[in-house]
């Protein structure tokens, strides 16, 4: 049940009343656009606006996640399109990740946006339960897929799960261990024979500190289709 | 009720034997294992007419001979074994071997097997079976096939013993199983210890007497360095090294705040001296200490005096020497400069192998010794490495004091030699002037080598800042402009669509390439784990393919079916290919006409090597020799940097292989082959 209104105007030229799509039982009129670089915030600033939606270009510094400025910016805006590199300067003191979790936590659909580089994978692994959409930045910024995207956030929030995203009990064996670093599992259920590197601050210390062989349960989403999409919850010994 | 056992088809022993032990030598080595434990001091495996099927092994032995109830309790009983880790042999062996499946699997390489035993304890007796697989064809449960064990007196000059006879073999052995056969067989008894009691396999085929003679050769006294690291029963470790005499260069009393959790155990090493291909020696021929590295290097591992394959087999590095050798060359031996043994005295039984003797079962006790061997490693390189550093240090201070002083000594003695020909003082004065010049032209390479690594660490530091937020800001800005001007400019398919998608095209090509030098540079493609070649080549060719269509050249994969993998890092793999690839871009924009070709091929060869073969239609080597190319700094590119094929070089010799160039090859341009040991297919 999706329904997506988008002014006939040139968005230039719309109102205010005149802007937001309806997604579910939602409208999401403003889109916080949260990067670290100002030239960024405003190309994905276009897409929201060709969207129907008005982009809000969120200014830094915002400091840490609890403070009062994101509080101000979530509590004014319907929806958050985020990048995940945010700490390079003194823009943010925390990863998009850890933002769009937090947004998850609040209810908010929040989309996070990165270029898909292996090593933040592994960072954002972490959070990825709580994190319904990951998409490349230029994806996102074809009007049609954002709008897409931020449905599916608002279904998951919802309580439908994708597939790929509802996470089930099954088995997950270690299969070698990089020491002080972190191990490699495979999830015997999951489709793919990939196996999967999960850094040391990414489960729990007994996990952490697992030999070769040993066996667990977590909750994992095991209709995933790609090794990145893949999150583990609640993990006990088998 | 009725009394009913469990009992086993015939196909079962077909998945217990040749199934589970599928190479022949492991099956050999088994039977050669059960002379070992029978306390003999000599067996022979004696091959005739093997390189066709129907030919016959036999293994014969001196030791302890089996009685009646041995052979029926024992040797006849696959799944169980009657020796314990615990009790050891008269001699004061440890036995080793356990389950019979091996033996199983050796047995069964023929129709029939014979055995014929002579006990030590039974001098006038000898007891002798024969097994006929084939009758295990015609019934429905092994327990149907009675076997007969048969009683007769013993000859009177037939010594204790034990004979196996494998006759109809069912296939042909390859040389290279053979040769892989005689490999085990002369390191299956730590040949390291000059033990005259000790137990000595032969195999009775020409190519054992060359390999046996490899190894008695004994060129330890070469070694530019000795490691000899312990850790005792209680996890205390120690460490120290020697030099070519025996002195010693460092020492110290704990490799690790930790104790070890494995059994005691002593890790000796000794690592030679090698400028590039050649070893250097003080007495010893160089090619045969690099025949005998050859065939022996690496590291092995005995456990109670017998080795435990596959640890030191060509292509295995279990310490990652090679790894950390590459991570920081200096000073780290490698498996092709190195050889190496850790002997384990297991009482405990903490080590076990896995069912298909394919190593040991990775529980804390592997692990732990595994930690012990590379820290012991990390220590010695840390030591060498200051020592270095210190030498370095002192010699940049004297050398241009002492380089100064000398020419003006070399003056002096020149002018004062009577009536010295003016030639003589032009002839210093151009040698200097060559020394110079030769002395800047290495500050140069060293200067380009440390600006090269700053330009990889900058690069992987500041991606964010430089191409991956501006290419970002650039897709997301011409996909706006693009969908704006379809909606709201007339006529935009005659005036914009074209500029459009040529700016879209050509950034994609710029996002594919901006991506290249991270995920060279990415951090766990250093981790040391199975790699399959393939696939990295695979993934390799496909971050290229951009690069080949803006240079107009074609790129041809051929792979050779199959999977051949290694356990080595996915980076190292990529340096060769990817050093490898620019150097054929590069020789190709001398190319005038096209087309512009490249070939990558791969081939793998028995015993297990992999070949790749880089071969472009540039105009081939040119003005270097096929030795030259390969040396750093030595570039036919203006601009080039000449460090490329070096890397290729060493990184291969560090896999354990080969490098090599054909001036024109297939293509009529380069061909590069590179050959490295590799585990499986």
């Amino acid at each position: 049940m999706f329904s997506a209104e988008l002014s006939s105007e040139s968005p230039f030229l719309c109102s205010a009343t005149e802007v937001g799509v309806h997604v579910l039982d939602r409208t999401i009129t403003r889109v916080a656009v949260i990067d670290d670089v100002a030239e960024a915030r405003a190309a994905m600033g276009w897409a929201v606006v060709d969207a129907g939606m008005e982009a809000l270009p969120a200014e830094g510094p915002l400091n840490d996640i609890g403070s009062a400025a994101v509080d101000r910016l979530l509590s004014s805006v319907d929806a958050v399109v985020c990048d995940h590199h945010l700490a390079y300067g003194d823009y943010a003191a925390f990863s998009g990740a850890e933002l769009v979790a937090f947004c998850y936590s609040r209810g908010l659909p929040a989309i996070l946006s990165t270029q898909w580089e292996k090593a933040e994978i592994e960072m954002i692994r972490t959070h990825r339960a709580h994190i319904p959409v990951l998409v490349n930045p230029s994806f996102i910024a074809e009007p049609d897929h954002l709008i897409r995207a931020l449905l599916s956030c608002v279904q998951e929030l919802s309580g439908a799960y994708a597939s790929s995203r509802r996470p089930w009990r099954t088995l997950v064996r270690v299969v070698d261990v990089r020491p002080s670093s972190g191990v490699v599992v495979e999830v015997p259920a999951w489709q793919g024979d990939e196996m999967i590197y999960l850094p040391t601050e990414a489960v729990p210390p007994y996990v952490g500190e697992a030999e070769v062989d040993r066996r667990f349960h977590a909750r994992v989403n095991i209709g995933a289709a790609r090794s990145e999409e893949l999150f583990f919850l609640d993990w006990e010994d088998a | 009720m009725t009394a009913d056992h469990i009992r086993f088809a015939p196909d079962i022993l077909r998945r217990l034997g040749e199934e589970l032990n599928p190479a022949i030598d492991q099956g050999m080595l088994e039977l050669v294992k059960n002379a070992y434990d029978a306390d003999a001091h000599a067996c022979t495996i004696e091959l005739l007419d093997v390189n066709k099927p129907g030919g016959a092994i036999t293994i014969r032995d001196d030791g302890d001979g089996m009685t009646r109830a041995q052979l029926r309790n024992g040797w006849l009983v696959v799944g169980s074994s009657q020796k314990t880790a615990m009790k050891r042999t008269a001699l004061g062996r440890v036995p080793a071997g356990t389950k019979g499946l091996g033996r199983l699997a050796a047995l069964r390489l023929g129709l029939l097997a014979d055995c014929i035993t002579r006990p030590r304890s039974q001098p006038s007796r000898q007891y002798s079976l024969t097994i006929d697989w084939s009758k295990f064809a015609n019934v429905s449960v092994v327990e149907d096939v009675t076997l007969s064990v048969v009683s007769s007196t013993r000859k009177a000059n037939a010594n204790h013993g034990t004979e196996v006879r494998l006759r109809g073999l069912r296939r042909s052995i390859s040389r290279d199983e053979i040769l892989s056969l005689a490999r085990a067989l002369v390191l299956l008894a730590d040949p390291f210890d000059e033990d005259p009691a000790a137990f000595v396999p032969r195999l009775l085929v020409p190519e054992f007497a060359d390999l046996e003679a490899t190894v008695s050769n004994r060129f330890f006294s070469e070694a530019e360095y000795h490691l000899i690291a312990t850790v005792d029963g209680s996890g205390h470790s120690a460490a120290k090294v020697l030099d070519h005499r025996g002195g010693i260069l460092y020492q110290t009393k704990a490799l690790s705040a930790a104790e070890y959790q494995c059994p005691s155990a002593q890790f000796d090493l000794w690592t030679f001296k090698r400028t590039g291909a050649r070893f250097m020696t003080r007495n010893a021929n160089p090619s045969d200490v690099k025949s005998w590295i050859n065939s022996f290097g690496g590291v092995h591992v005995y456990v109670d005096g017998l080795r435990v394959q596959p640890y030191g087999n060509r292509g295995d590095d279990w310490l990652q020497l090679n790894l950390r050798r590459v991570r920081s060359p200096e000073e780290r031996p490698s498996t092709n400069n190195s050889i190496g043994r850790v002997a384990v005295q297991d009482i405990r039984g903490d080590l076990a192998q896995k069912t298909d003797r394919s190593g040991f079962i990775e529980t804390r006790a592997f692990l732990e010794l595994r930690r012990f061997g590379e820290d012991a490693l990390d220590w010695m390189s840390r030591e060498r490495l200051k020592t270095v550093e210190r030498d370095r240090s002192l010699q940049r201070t004297h050398a241009v004091s002492q380089s100064t002083r000398a020419a003006g000594q070399l003056e002096k003695a020149i002018a004062a030699v009577p009536r010295a020909p003016a030639e003589l003082g032009r002839a210093f004065r151009r040698l200097e002037r060559a020394r110079r010049q030769e002395e800047r032209r290495l500050l140069r390479e060293v200067q380009l080598y440390r600006t090269l690594s700053t330009a990889g660490i900058t690069a992987a530091t500041f991606a964010h800042e430089t191409d991956r937020t501006t290419l970002k800001v650039m897709e997301m800005a011409i996909i706006a402009v693009e969908r704006r001007a379809k909606r709201y400019v007339e006529d935009y398919a005659t005036h914009l669509e074209e500029p459009i998608t040529s700016l879209r095209n050509s950034l994609d090509s710029l996002a594919r390439l901006s991506g290249l030098t991270l995920r060279l540079l990415e951090r766990d493609k250093r981790d040391i784990i199975r790699v399959d070649v393939h696939d990295v080549i695979r993934r390799l060719s496909a971050d290229f393919a951009p690069l080949f269509e803006r240079r107009g050249a074609t790129y041809e994969l051929e792979l050779f079916g199959g999977d051949p993998y290694l356990r080595t890092s996915q980076a190292a793999v990529e340096s060769i290919l990817a050093n490898l690839l620019t150097n054929s871009l590069n020789a190709l924009r001398r190319r005038r006409q096209s087309p512009r070709r490249v070939l990558v091929r791969t081939a793998v060869m028995m015993p297990l090597t992999l070949t790749v073969t880089v071969a472009d239609n540039g105009p081939g080597i040119i003005g270097l020799s096929a030795e030259e190319i390969w040396l750093p700094g030595q570039s036919t590119e203006a601009g080039g940097t000449g460090f490329g094929l070096t890397i290729v070089r060493d990184t291969v010799h560090d896999l354990g292989g080969e490098a090599s160039v054909i001036e024109h090859g297939v293509l009529g341009g380069a061909e590069f082959r590179v050959t490295i040991p590799v585990l499986g297919n």
